[in-house]
């Protein structure tokens, strides 16, 4: 998960001891609508995955995003 | 233009950009006709200054406009300045990654953006300067753009509607010009009003701030003197007055 961090940290210019903690999205002052597309664009191409319409829109903490990511890297 | 005298049309004067702008234009002896959607507020607007002449309008509404119009030319029996000023400002992105079940940017979104911002504008000018023409009469049509009229991200509608008001108001510079009517905009960047700060987190806010050399969002009173140097400066025809600290060079 320490590339996801680093995404999460890139993302949303925050540091890599934030990103690894549990933030939800009103948590994070950079994530909007807007950064969410920058996110999931990143994670795709770091992972070589495609994420579904609602995994997305369920990705409201760093905590979901691991567990979605992980879901799919184990599929 | 001599101010003294002269007779306006300032639209969304019920708040913000177009409420300070009436009392300003007041204040300079200008009679004005202060128009809003909102009656509570053009009655407050009103108890404050009760020189003002108001005009209750759904300016998004072309009926509307041309009743008012023509009410306002039979009461000031004539008209050299308008101010398109009325508009709203709605944030959505084109695809919403986070919306269920439909991620498309809104349509009704889109229609009422579009209606109020530029459908007012073109409804509210042509009204006005078909009046101006067939009077001869000199005079300025004055529009609101935005900073967004460059491409904002997230505001697909509001950046649409406010471009389209640069070129209307180019257009109209060069149709217009001969008769002696000119046509310039005021495209004011992030500035500090209630109408800001209830359309843009203020998260987002700040980040427009900390790419802004001056480090600040503006203020209605440096918007208002932008859009007095225009009315007044009667050689400038055609231009967009930027006023945004400097966030775009």
């Amino acid at each position: 998960m320490e590339r996801l961090n680093d995404i999460l940290a890139k993302t949303f210019k925050i540091s890599p001891g934030e990103a690894e903690k549990d933030l939800t999205m009103p948590e994070v002052a950079g994530w909007d609508s807007l950064t969410h597309m920058d996110l999931i664009v990143a994670i795709e191409q770091e992972f070589n995955i495609q994420l579904s319409g609602d995994d997305i829109a369920d990705m409201l903490s760093f905590e979901a995003i691991r567990q979605t990511v992980k879901k799919y890297l184990d599929a | 233009m001599k101010l003294d005298g002269a007779r306006a049309i300032v639209t969304g004067a019920g708040a913000g950009f177009g409420r300070a702008l009436t009392l300003k234009l007041l204040s300079a002896g200008v009679k004005v006709a202060a128009v809003d959607m909102d009656e509570t507020k053009l009655a407050e607007l009103a108890a404050e200054a009760p020189d003002v002449s108001t005009f209750v309008c759904n300016v998004a509404d072309n009926d509307q406009v041309e009743k008012t119009v023509a009410d306002v030319f039979s009461a000031f029996n004539g008209l050299e300045i308008l101010v398109n000023n009325a508009g709203i400002m709605k944030n959505a992105p084109l695809i919403n990654l986070l919306q269920r079940p439909d991620r498309k940017h809104s349509l009704e979104l889109w229609h009422q953006v579009v209606s109020v911002n530029q459908n007012s504008v073109f409804y509210m000018s042509r009204a006005v300067a078909d009046k101006m023409v067939g009077a001869r009469s000199k005079g300025v049509i004055v529009n609101i753009s935005s900073i967004s009229a460059r491409g904002n991200i997230g505001q697909t509608a509001y950046s649409a509607t406010k471009a389209a008001v640069e070129a209307m108001t180019k257009v109209w510079a060069k149709e217009l010009g001969s008769f002696g009517i000119r046509a310039v905009a005021v495209a004011p960047g992030f500035i500090d009003t209630a109408g800001t700060a209830a359309a843009i987190e203020e998260k987002m806010l700040q980040r427009w701030v900390d790419q802004t050399p001056l480090r600040r969002t503006g203020r209605i009173d440096e918007i208002i003197a932008t859009i007095m140097f225009a009315i007044e400066n009667d050689f400038i025809n055609g231009e967009v007055l930027s006023v945004n600290g400097g966030l775009v060079l």
